[in-house]
């Protein structure tokens, strides 16, 4: 009854209306056309595939059912869990100094100083260089024997690390190369869109009662730019679980797995080993895990984030 | 028509694309519901894996057996000739057969395009990829490291009955290396190039012979040092930011150490992990002393330039191989110092540790073009040719006779003559059962990494090592 209401009351699309639904359609459907066919397509085959012993070599693939799932979760891969730990704490150290230090720099690019041009610049370059070419130089810079960096360290009496040649040191050397690349890079201007649109009256009235340079930062400017940490934070976590460049070019998993990660690990199983059915199921594993942890982070995000115009539970 | 998007879904919406994108990555092409009929013997190989360590004998080119087919080499002066593929790996290989590709039509009028696909083994990804939508080259660079899993599976086309339909005469050939590109019994490949397995030691003279090791700029002077005699020179050449040898860490250069103590990976079935014998622990207890106990290695490196190295005289010596002549090569070193490429040494088993190693080229299970494209393998298998990308630096030698012994090999490349022993001398290629090669090397490179760094000792190493590589044997063929 109510529907029937509700369709007696809906307005009568207009032709104009459709026919400009029409052009829109037809204007993206170069991309839909290849979402579906490059992505959407893939993906189902990969759903399909993961349920299989598809090798690369295998053309005629058996369905095995979750064998590939138990393989990974029972730990007879026993890369699966190191792998998946190692990413896991990759990102937790990653994640906060990667966005807190891009936040860091967009307050500091924010301010009214000289050549701030020059330095949003300069800032912003390492995000623009091939991974490829940072990590040769990295590398270089990192070499425990005729490096840089421990050459540097000598001089002022310090036995340099083995850097990326030592398991203990591996991955915060990996670590080290993200955090150049990811705190001026995009992450920064996106907090910089988001600081610029703070309302200035807001600072200046907490300015004239009183409030500190801290305080107005803790109070007005964090919650005015949540939704913009939100988003940096969501896709900082799915940046830094995804971490594949770096390891697979500087060291190529090692030494000794210690920088293994998830990513690598599905990509050896795939593109190295041939084992595309195993390759597809973890690759869903990872799936759920990062929509798991995407979910989780939005419905936390209701506690603290703050979109301007929105009635919160609190206030009302 | 107006659309509500709030952020969070707007997010949520993202973070699905994103997923998308990386499922999608992962898909492989998807596997089409019937297999590529092999072309030409149509006898599809057993899909069990056979080893193939055991000789077998080499065709007879003057005796067609009963059954082969039909001579598929027959003149073809009234066909059109076809424009056909040829594919390798980036790099030496890739730059040779630019060149090569041009002479060919000189000689034959029949254009062949040459296609550079990545290094190993992402090559071998591409070139299933390619077999399964039927698009694959007609001509195939295939190295033992992991042709062998194509062989099985049907990709490439069996040569014997080419062989025997053009009466090729396979004399000139090596035989343990057409051995080596058997399988079943069947031969799917010519042996472009090839080497003992590494098993060889780029060394500076000026350097060694101020660390009292008496050799000279001739490779031969280098065949007689042991390994004891080679790490007493590592240790005195080691000094301030000079190092005295750097060991390779990958599965050839371990069996260099290991095999000349008498050790193997894995037995000759390819089945069963044989590290745990005292001639393996042997030659990896020189690997451990020459990184941990002597320190007379640079720290292991993944990104590490050894050629670099070598050639601003910070390393005495350099594990290599045949390439060593031209890795870093005279251009980088220039006049700097006296070096060469000797072999490596023989251990306490009386041999050098080897693995026969090929570059092969095959054809294409599915090629419609099985004249041209025997043409350009005989071709690339001339002597003449051979040679001439030998010298120009891309390659190793053709696996003939004419190849090997060739004067100007032997007088212009420093190191050929002795590589030329070692060769012939080398054991067959190693590999587990399943093919499962290229995994295995990966897993010995990650397992043994903390010994080269003093974390464990040898038997600790042997111990975490074992299930995970033995685990690898035990996969089904790939």
């Amino acid at each position: 009854m109510g529907s029937v209401a509700a369709a007696a009351v809906r307005p009568r699309r207009s032709a104009a209306r459709r026919r400009e639904a029409i052009a829109g359609i037809l204007w993206s459907s170069p991309w839909l056309v290849g979402f579906f066919l490059f992505t959407f397509g893939p993906m189902i085959a990969s759903l399909y595939l993961a349920f299989t012993d598809y090798t690369i070599s295998n053309l005629s693939p058996k369905i095995v059912g979750f064998d590939n799932f138990a393989r990974a979760l029972s730990g007879q891969d026993h890369l699966f869990w190191p792998s998946l730990v190692r990413t896991l704490q990759f990102a937790a150290v990653m994640v906060p100094l990667g966005v807190g230090g891009a936040l860091a720099a967009a307050v500091l690019l924010n301010q009214g100083i000289r050549l701030v041009a020059l330095f949003r610049t300069l800032f912003f370059l390492p995000s623009l260089t091939p991974v490829v070419a940072s990590a040769v130089i990295w590398a270089w810079l990192f070499n425990p024997n005729w490096g840089l960096l421990n050459h540097l360290l000598a001089g002022i009496g310090i036995k340099g690390p083995k850097w990326l040649s030592d398991p203990d040191t591996a991955m915060a050397s990996l670590i080290i190369v993200a955090l150049w690349g990811a705190i001026g890079g995009s992450t920064m201007v996106v907090f910089l869109a988001g600081l610029q649109g703070v309302p200035k009256e807001m600072l200046e009235a907490a300015e004239i009662d009183g409030a500190g340079a801290m305080r107005r930062f803790w109070t007005i400017t964090i919650p005015m730019i949540s939704p913009t940490l939100l988003f940096n934070l969501v896709l900082g976590i799915i940046g830094a679980l995804k971490v594949f460049a770096s390891p697979v070019v500087m060291t190529a998993g090692g030494p000794s797995y210690a920088t293994w990660t998830f990513i690598l690990h599905l990509y050896q199983n795939g593109f190295q080993f041939f084992d595309m059915g195993y390759a597809s199921a973890l690759a869903w594993v990872f799936m759920v895990i990062v929509v798991s942890l995407t979910l989780l982070n939005l419905r936390v995000s209701r506690s603290w984030v703050y979109y301007e115009g929105e009635a919160r539970d609190d206030a009302r | 028509m107006r659309i509500s998007l709030p952020r969070r879904r707007f997010l949520l919406a993202g973070t699905g694309a994103l997923g998308s994108v990386l499922l999608a990555a992962c898909a492989a092409p998807a596997p089409t519901a019937t297999p590529v009929p092999a072309k030409p013997a149509e006898k599809a190989p057993a899909p069990a894996p056979v080893p193939t360590n055991t000789p077998v004998p080499a065709p007879a080119p003057t005796k067609p057996a009963a059954e082969a087919p039909k001579p598929a080499a027959a003149p073809a002066a009234a066909k059109p000739l076809q424009e056909i593929k040829i594919t390798t790996r980036v790099g030496g290989d890739a730059e040779v057969m630019q060149k090569m590709v041009v002479k060919f039509k000189e000689k034959t009028g029949i254009t062949a395009i040459h296609e550079a696909n990545p290094g190993e083994p992402e090559y071998w990804a591409k070139i299933q990829a390619l077999h399964a939508t039927k698009q694959a080259p007609d001509v195939i660079w295939a190295s033992t490291g992991g042709a062998f899993a194509f062989f099985a599976r049907g990709v490439m086309l069996e040569l014997d009955p080419l062989i025997i339909g053009d009466k090729y005469n396979t004399e000139d050939y090596v035989k343990a290396a057409l051995d080596s590109l058997k399988y079943n019994g069947k031969l799917y490949g010519m042996p472009w190039g090839g080497h003992p397995g590494n098993g060889g030691i780029t060394y500076n003279v000026d350097l060694l012979n101020k660390a009292g090791l008496n050799v000279t700029d001739d490779a031969a002077s280098f065949s007689n040092v042991t390994w004891m005699q080679l790490v007493e020179a590592g240790k005195k050449a080691t000094s301030g930011d000079v190092f005295g040898y750097l060991p390779g860490t990958d599965f050839l250069s371990i069996t260099n150490f290991v095999n000349s103590y008498g050790g193997d990976f894995f037995d000759k079935d390819g089945k069963k992990l044989t590290i745990n014998t005292p001639e393996f622990k042997g030659g990896l207890q020189l690997m451990y002393d020459i990184f941990v106990t002597h320190k007379i290695a640079p720290v292991p490196d993944a990104k590490f330039n050894a050629g670099e190295a070598f050639a601003t005289g910070k390393l005495a010596m350099r594990h290599s191989g045949y390439w060593g002549q031209f890795d870093p090569g005279p251009k980088a070193i220039a006049d700097k110092f006296k070096w060469n490429v000797g072999l490596t040494p023989k251990g306490p088993a009386g041999k050098r540790g080897t693995a026969l190693t090929i570059n092969g080229q095959s054809i294409w299970s599915g090629t419609t073009k099985r004249e041209e494209a025997w043409s350009l393998v005989k071709f690339l298998m001339e002597p003449d040719q051979n040679v001439e990308i030998v010298l120009a630096g891309g390659g190793r030698p053709a696996l003939r006779n004419s190849v090997l012994n060739n004067e100007r090999l032997m007088k212009e490349n420093r190191a050929h003559k002795v590589f030329v022993e070692s060769i012939q001398a080398a054991e067959p290629w190693k590999q587990p059962a399943n093919f499962r090669w290229p995994e295995f090397n990966t897993a010995v490179g990650q397992l043994f990494g903390n010994l080269w760094l003093g974390k464990v000792t040898v038997d600790q190493a042997i111990s975490e090592a074992t299930k995970p590589l033995q685990d690898i044997l035990d996969k089904p063929a790939a």
